[in-house]
């Protein structure tokens, strides 16, 4: 433990402040707290993930070349025996006797991919298709038990990765078959799938903190902002909206493009769940996460509402709202001191910038003008936020000298 | 719970599922009628599946007024097309909306609608029966890219298997009546 924290609980001690007991258990607890990171160990399960990715992609080598010299049976039986075997090498890996639990993950996760290989092997075999990717439906949905017993990121990460891949080729697909659908179409879709994702993932972060799956709350909290920042994104582009008349809410075309546009049911669904697992985050108590990520739940049920009663509005609204989400987003990653939702905001600026001077500053004049002027604002704002923290520390150091 | 339960219930619906997919083609192979299908090939690559040959068969677009059928048939989105031998694959003699009794000697095909094509001559319907691939070796000969000797291109024959359900299984691709795997020897 750092010296001078030593040094300062003996001293409370001394004076009595803390029993002998208390100075110990306080010792203890900040040992665990200020332990340095497992950096091998994260090391180690990186680079045991990563091979298992390579030795699936040369699985997936394997089933493309379709070695037909070798019989059914045999190719069936290589492809169970091998699935299984690599899943029961995790399973002993990981829990019993569980001797290298980091490989072991990474022998799971081999095993979640090798099922999309199985699935792609007998579709060989079979000569089988769909039109519809039902076997990348399958292949998520089939792996979250395995990613429910597992609890790792690893996992977590494999099956969110298929889960997305599914959802925008399920929907291609579908628009394929629309009679007369409008190419505005599908990046207003997608926007507003992307909103709808952004609360799931919103409301599974949620749900999961504080749970025994409280290591899934990372990785789909940073996906729910990047979502909840590619919604409005995508949305804000005026020129999806040109067709669109300026007027009052129209309910019955509203219901009209509910009933047409099916991507919406994604929406409708993953703002459902997002909203459950807010309500059940805010039941347990949680009001930090409850509350970012009722924003991000807030702003895809906005967008949706807006997109559907006043469409000719949405450029201005998915725009102001990007800004906002962007300044709540630099706000989180200072006051938590999470660097990481502090370049996301950095990095998603700088992309809106650089879209929005396609789109609206192709005059030079316009675009310096209002690159000065935001500048401006952007460095005056700075300034009085240094200003203010320098005063706030002013008054800790009169209070604490 | 045990560990070792627990890690047999996440897993084993994984392989039940690909075991069953297996199973099921098995079943309607060794069940079904084997019929042969006139195919119109070209060759795309997935990239996730490896080599295939797309096989859009003949009978994928039907033309109502070519084809006794039912009315309503044209707004429906599954339709069952009655195919009947002929002298080098089977042909489509009737469509209905529900599943006929096929007549001895004929099968019952299930097919979904994909898309309708409709002017003042032709109600045109494109039809998916799931039989619209046929894979082949990395390694393998492209029967849609080779010529006879007369500089003809082979004619293709999709040989399938159609259970009593409709489903239909892919077993072989003729190339001018020789199976894919002796062709390409």
């Amino acid at each position: 433990m750092h010296k001078a924290i030593a040094d300062e609980l003996a001293r409370l001690q001394q004076d009595g402040t803390l029993t002998a007991a208390q100075r110990a258990e306080v010792e203890r607890r900040l040992a665990l707290a200020l332990a340095p990171p497992d950096r091998r160990g994260h090391f180690a399960a990186v680079v045991a993930v990563l091979g298992a990715v390579l030795v699936a992609a040369g699985l997936f080598y394997l089933v493309g070349y379709h070695w037909d010299r070798l019989g059914k049976a045999t190719q069936l039986t290589l492809v169970f025996g091998i699935w299984a075997a690599v899943h029961v090498a995790g399973f002993r890996s990981t829990v019993a006797p569980g001797n290298h639990p980091r490989f072991g993950v990474a022998l799971t996760a081999l095993g979640v991919l090798c099922f999309g290989g199985a699935i792609g092997l007998v579709a060989q075999i079979y000569h089988l298709e769909s039109r519809y990717p039902n076997a990348v439906l399958a292949w998520w949905v089939v792996n979250v038990p395995v990613l429910l017993w597992s609890r790792t990121r690893a996992v977590q990460v494999v099956v969110t990765a298929i889960f997305l891949v599914w959802v925008p080729w399920h929907i291609v697909v579908w628009f394929d078959e629309l009679p007369g659908w409008r190419w505005t179409w599908m990046p207003i879709n997608f926007g507003l799938l992307a909103g709808g994702l952004a609360a799931l993932f919103a409301g599974l972060a949620a749900a999961t903190a504080g749970t025994r799956f409280a290591t899934f709350r990372g990785p789909w909290s940073g996906l729910a902002w990047v979502l909840a920042l590619l919604a409005p994104f995508l949305l804000g582009f005026h020129e999806l909206w040109d067709d669109v008349r300026p007027g009052p809410p129209d309910v019955a075309a509203a219901a009209g493009l509910l009933a047409q546009v099916a991507p919406w049911v994604f929406p409708a669904v993953a703002l459902t769940i997002g909203t459950i697992g807010a309500a059940v985050a805010t039941a347990r108590g949680r009001s930090r996460d409850a509350s970012s990520f009722g924003v991000i739940i807030g702003s895809a049920v906005l967008l949706c509402l807006a997109a559907a009663l006043v469409p000719a509005v949405m450029p201005l609204l998915a725009n102001l709202l990007l800004l906002g989400q962007l300044v709540l987003l630099a706000w989180l990653g200072s006051h938590r001191d999470h660097a990481g939702l502090s370049v996301l905001a950095i990095v998603a600026f700088a992309i809106v910038v650089f879209a929005r001077y396609i789109e609206y500053l192709w005059d030079k004049l316009a675009g310096a003008f209002a690159f000065l002027g935001l500048g401006a604002l952007l460095l005056l704002l700075g300034w009085a936020l240094e200003r203010q923290l320098q005063r706030h520390r002013a008054r800790r150091r009169e209070v604490h000298p | 719970m045990k560990p070792a339960l627990a890690f047999v219930l996440a897993v084993a619906p994984q392989f039940l599922l690909v075991a069953g997919l297996a199973v099921r083609e098995e079943i309607v192979r060794s069940t079904g009628v084997e019929v042969r299908l006139l195919v119109r090939p070209y060759d795309p690559m997935d990239p996730f599946a490896g080599r295939y040959l797309g096989t859009p068969l003949a009978i994928e677009r039907l033309d109502l007024a070519t084809v006794p059928h039912d009315d309503g048939l044209f707004d429906a989105g599954v339709v069952w097309v009655t195919l009947a031998p002929g002298p080098r694959h089977w042909t489509p003699v009737a469509m209905r909306l529900q599943q006929p009794t096929a007549p001895a000697g004929s099968v019952a095909l299930r097919a979904e609608v994909r898309s309708r094509v409709s002017d003042q001559a032709t109600n045109v319907l494109w039809l998916d029966y799931g039989l619209g691939r046929f894979y082949i070796p990395q390694d393998g000969k492209d029967p849609t890219t080779w010529r006879r000797s007369d500089g003809q291109r082979p004619e293709l024959l999709l040989v399938a298997r159609v259970a009593a359900s409709g489903r239909a299984a892919v077993v072989d691709l003729l190339i001018d009546g020789e199976p894919y795997a002796t062709w390409n020897r």
